[in-house]
C-alpha cells in the first residue's frame, strides 16, 4: 500500500475542502511531515486515515470515550450553518496497492441538536478501484469495501503501521494482552493464520476418518483410536482452559494497569495517606486505652465516693480521738468491773473504797458515765471503721488521681490525633482520594490473582505437554496398527494419509514459527543496535522473540534487561521489532506499507532521533510523521535532506476562527518556518 | 506477503509427493478464506481419489 493523497472536507479542525499529497515509494524522498503545534489537527489527520479506511470514529488514545462524544464533523462549520442545516463531511484517500489504484471516500453528516450537541450520521462509503489497464470498478456496499480494504491492509496488522508514540511503547510491554496482540499481528502478517486454519481443517478430517475407522477396524486399533479421541477432547478442554486463564490474566493485568494509573494520581499524596492511616491506627489505640481506663475506674467508683467525705471522716475521727483521750470512749473499763468495785467496796489493787469517800463518789460518777453502753459500743465501732476508712483514703486517692491523670493524658492524645487527622484530610483534599488505600488493597488482590493465574497457566501447559506426549505415543501405536490393516482396508489408508498431512502441516508450522521468531529477533537486534546511542550499545546486546511472542531484550552479560529499559529505548526496540517483522514479511525486500507515526520522537533523545531519521526511511516505503514544533526542528529537516529522504512538508496552520489550514511547503520555506519557531523558543 | 509462503513451500518439498500435494491444497484453500469444513471436505475428496489410485496401482 502506497498512500498518494488525502482530502478532507469539514473533518475535525479542517473546515472546507483541503488536502495534501504524500511523498514517495521506493527508498528515496519517502518522508512526509505533518507539522503543527498541539491542537492543530495532527491527530485529526491520523483519525481521518482510520475513519476513511475502517470507519473508526475513535482511536486508541480516546480511551473509553464513547464514539458519539468524539466530534468528527468540523464544529465551526456546524456553528456557522443555519438551524437544521446538515453539514457534509468526508475524507478521501487515494492509494495504490499491487499495481491497482484506489480512491476511497467515506462521509459523515453533522448538525446541531436541540440542546447544542452535535449529531453525526455516517453517509456511506465508496471505493473506486482501477487496474493497470484503466478498468475501473466501484464498490459502495460497506461489507464489500471492508473486505477490499482488509485485503490491502488488514485491520489485524494495521496497528503495526499506523500508530502513535504511546502505542509503539506499549508494543513491547510483556502483558498477556500485549503478547496476544503481538502474536495475532505476527500470525496475520506472516500468513501463519492460514497455516493454522489448514491444520485445523486437517484435524477435522482426521477425526472424521478416525470415527469411520473405529467402526470398521480391528479391536486393538479401535481401542487406540477411541483413546486418541478421548485424549484429543481432553486436550481441547485444556486448551480452552488455557484460553480462559489467559483471558482472565489479560483482564486482571488490564485492571491492575488501571489501578496503577489511578494510584499514580495518588503518588503525591501517598505519604499523607500513609500518615493518615498511622494516625488513625494510633487514634484507635488511644480510644481503646481510654475505654479500658474507664472500665478500670468503674471498679473504684463505689469506693471513690468516700473521697468526697474525707474531710468529714477526718473531723469525726478527731472528735472520737479527743473523746477517747478524755476517756469518754471507749468504756475501756467495763461497767461490770465498776459495779463489782462498788459492790465489794474494794479496788482491783486491794485498797478499800468505802461509801461516802471521795474515791467512792468518783467511781459512782464513772459508773453513771459508762452506764449508756449501747451508745459507747457504737461510738467505738464507728471509731474503728473511721480509722480504717481514713487509712484507705490515702491509697484510694492516689489511685484515683493516677487514673484521672492517665485518662486525661489519653484524652489529650486523642484530641491532638483528631486535630492532626483533620489537618491531613484537609491537605489530602477531595474525598475521592480516600480511595488510595482501597486501590492499594485492590492492587494487592490483583497481584495475588495474577500469581495464581500464572501458576495455573504453568500447570496447564505442563498437562498439555504431557497429553501431547501421550498422543504421540498413541499415534505411533495407531500408525503401526494401521499399517497392519491398511493393506486390506481403504478407510485405514485414507486415515493414515490424512494423518500424515496433518503431521506434516503441524511440523511445518512449528519449524516455520520458530524460524520466523529467530529471524525477527535477529533483524530486530540488528536495527536496534543501529538505533541505540553509544551508551545503550555498551549495555544492550540482543532482542529475542520468545515462544509465546513476548519480546525480551538481553544485556551484554546475557541477563534479561526489559524491566530496566528506558522509555526511549523501549520505543526504539518496538520500532526495531516492527521493522524486523516487515522485513521477514517481505522476505528481505522493502515492504510496501506506509509507516504512519503520530508523535514519533516524544520520548527520544537527540542521538536516538538522528539514528531513527537515518534508518527508518530505508526499511519502509513511506514514512509519515505527525510532529510538533518541539519534535521536528531544522536539525531533523537537515538530516532528512542530507539522507535524500526529505519528501513533503505540510504545515498545519492555525486560522483565526480556530480551524486549521493545511499548507504545503517547499524544503526552503519549511526550513525558514522551523528556524522562526526555534528563534521564538 | 506471499513471499512468506516460499518458506513453507521449501518445507513441503521434504515430504512425499501425495502428502505435500494434499498439504498444499489445504493451505491454498485456507488462504483463499475457505471455511474449515470446506477445506476438510475438499481435501477428503482428494484423499479418496489418491488412495483409490494407489490401490489400483497395486
Amino acid at each position: 500500500m502506497i498512500l498518494k493523497r488525502i482530502t478532507l472536507c469539514n473533518f475535525r479542525q479542517f473546515k472546507g475542502t483541503q488536502g495534501t499529497t504524500f511523498s514517495g515509494r521506493s527508498g528515496s524522498s519517502n518522508v512526509t511531515v505533518f507539522y503543527g503545534e498541539n491542537g492543530r489537527g495532527k491527530t485529526g489527520i491520523f483519525r481521518a486515515m482510520l475513519f476513511c479506511l475502517y470507519g473508526d470514529r475513535i482511536i486508541s488514545q480516546d480511551g473509553d470515550v464513547p464514539d458519539t462524544k468524539i466530534d468528527l464533523v468540523n464544529k465551526q462549520a456546524i456553528q456557522a450553518a443555519a438551524p437544521n442545516t446538515v453539514v457534509s463531511s468526508y475524507v478521501e484517500l487515494e492509494f495504490t496497492h499491487h499495481e491497482r489504484t484506489y480512491r476511497l471516500t467515506r462521509g459523515l453528516d453533522g448538525m446541531k441538536g436541540g440542546h447544542g450537541e452535535v449529531i453525526q450520521e455516517p453517509t456511506g462509503v465508496r471505493l473506486e478501484i482501477a487496474d493497470v489497464n484503466g478498468n475501473t470498478r466501484v464498490l459502495e456496499d460497506p461489507v464489500a469495501v471492508e473486505d477490499e480494504v482488509h485485503f490491502v491492509l488488514d485491520k489485524g496488522i494495521r496497528d503495526y503501521f499506523l500508530f502513535d508514540g504511546e502505542k509503539i511503547e506499549r508494543l513491547t510491554r510483556a502483558s498477556t494482552e500485549q503478547r496476544r496482540e503481538i502474536a495475532r499481528g505476527v500470525r496475520k502478517l506472516l500468513n501463519v493464520d492460514a497455516l493454522e486454519r489448514a491444520i485445523k481443517s486437517m484435524a477435522r478430517l482426521k477425526k472424521k476418518l478416525d470415527t469411520e475407522l473405529t467402526s470398521s477396524s480391528r479391536s486393538d486399533l479401535a481401542r487406540v483410536i477411541k483413546d486418541l479421541g478421548l485424549l484429543e477432547e481432553e486436550m481441547v478442554a485444556i486448551s480452552s482452559e488455557i484460553d480462559t486463564v489467559e483471558s482472565e490474566t489479560a483482564h486482571a493485568e488490564r485492571e491492575k494497569h488501571g489501578v496503577d494509573q489511578a494510584l499514580e494520581q495518588f503518588k503525591e499524596i501517598r505519604h499523607l495517606v500513609e500518615l493518615r492511616q498511622q494516625n488513625t491506627d494510633q487514634l484507635k489505640d488511644r480510644e481503646e486505652q481510654a475505654s479500658a481506663l474507664l472500665g478500670e475506674m468503674k471498679t473504684y467508683s463505689s469506693r471513690s465516693a468516700t473521697l468526697l467525705i474525707s474531710d468529714l471522716v477526718t473531723a469525726t475521727l478527731e472528735y472520737f480521738n479527743q473523746q477517747k483521750r478524755r476517756g469518754e470512749i471507749p468504756p475501756e473499763i467495763r461497767n461490770e468491773l465498776i459495779e463489782r468495785i462498788l459492790r465489794e467496796a474494794r479496788c482491783i489493787c486491794g485498797r478499800e473504797i468505802l461509801e461516802g469517800t471521795t474515791a467512792y463518789e468518783c467511781i459512782q460518777k464513772w459508773h453513771e458515765k459508762t452506764s449508756d453502753t449501747g451508745f459507747k459500743d457504737i461510738a467505738l465501732q464507728l471509731w474503728h471503721e473511721l480509722g480504717k476508712i481514713q487509712s484507705n483514703l490515702g491509697d484510694l486517692g492516689r489511685n484515683v488521681e493516677s487514673f484521672l491523670m492517665r485518662h486525661s493524658n489519653v484524652r489529650n492524645d486523642i484530641e491532638s490525633l483528631e486535630l492532626r487527622l483533620q489537618q491531613i484530610s484537609d491537605k489530602i483534599g477531595s474525598s475521592e482520594r480516600k480511595d488510595a488505600l482501597y486501590l492499594e488493597k485492590q492492587r494487592g488482590m490483583l497481584e495475588k490473582k495474577l500469581i495464581d493465574l500464572r501458576a495455573r497457566h504453568i500447570t496447564l501447559d505442563g498437562t498439555l505437554r504431557d497429553a501431547r506426549d501421550r498422543r504421540r505415543e498413541l499415534e505411533e501405536r495407531k500408525s503401526s496398527l494401521e499399517q497392519e490393516v491398511s493393506r486390506h482396508d481403504e478407510v485405514s489408508q485414507r486415515a493414515l494419509l490424512a494423518r500424515k498431512v496433518f503431521d506434516a502441516l503441524q511440523m511445518i508450522h512449528d519449524e516455520f514459527t520458530a524460524e520466523i521468531r529467530e529471524l525477527i529477533g535477529l533483524y530486530a537486534t540488528e536495527l536496534f543496535e543501529r538505533l541505540l546511542d553509544d551508551q545503550g550499545k555498551k549495555v544492550l546486546s540482543r532482542v529475542v522473540v520468545n515462544d509465546d511472542y513476548s519480546i525480551e531484550v538481553y544485556d551484554r552479560w546475557g541477563a534479561q534487561f526489559l524491566p530496566n529499559i528506558s522509555s526511549g529505548q523501549r520505543q526504539l526496540m518496538s520500532i526495531s521489532f516492527i521493522a524486523a517483522l516487515a522485513r521477514v514479511a517481505a522476505k528481505e525486500q522493502l515492504l510496501e506499507m506506509p509507516l504512519f507515526m503520530d508523535t514519533p520522537f516524544g520520548r527520544l533523545s537527540n542521538e536516538h532521533r538522528e539514528h531513527l531519521i537515518q534508518e527508518i526511511p530505508s526499511f519502509c516505503s513511506q514514512w509519515i510523521l505527525l510532529a510538533t514544533d518541539t519534535e521536528f526542528r531544522t536539525q531533523e529537516a537537515h538530516a532528512l535532506r542530507k539522507n535524500k529522504k526529505w519528501g513533503s512538508f505540510a504545515f498545519l496552520r492555525a486560522l483565526e476562527d480556530g480551524c486549521t489550514e493545511i499548507r504545503d511547503m517547499s524544503y526552503e520555506s519549511a526550513l525558514e518556518l522551523l528556524a522562526q519557531k526555534e528563534n521564538l523558543r | 506477503m506471499a513471499d512468506v509462503n516460499v518458506r513453507i513451500e521449501d518445507k513441503l518439498t521434504k515430504y512425499p509427493r501425495e502428502v505435500s500435494d494434499l498439504a498444499r491444497l489445504a493451505l491454498q484453500l485456507s488462504e483463499q478464506g475457505a471455511s474449515e469444513l470446506a477445506v476438510a471436505e475438499q481435501v477428503e475428496a482428494k484423499v479418496r481419489d489418491l488412495v483409490r489410485s494407489m490401490r489400483k496401482e497395486k
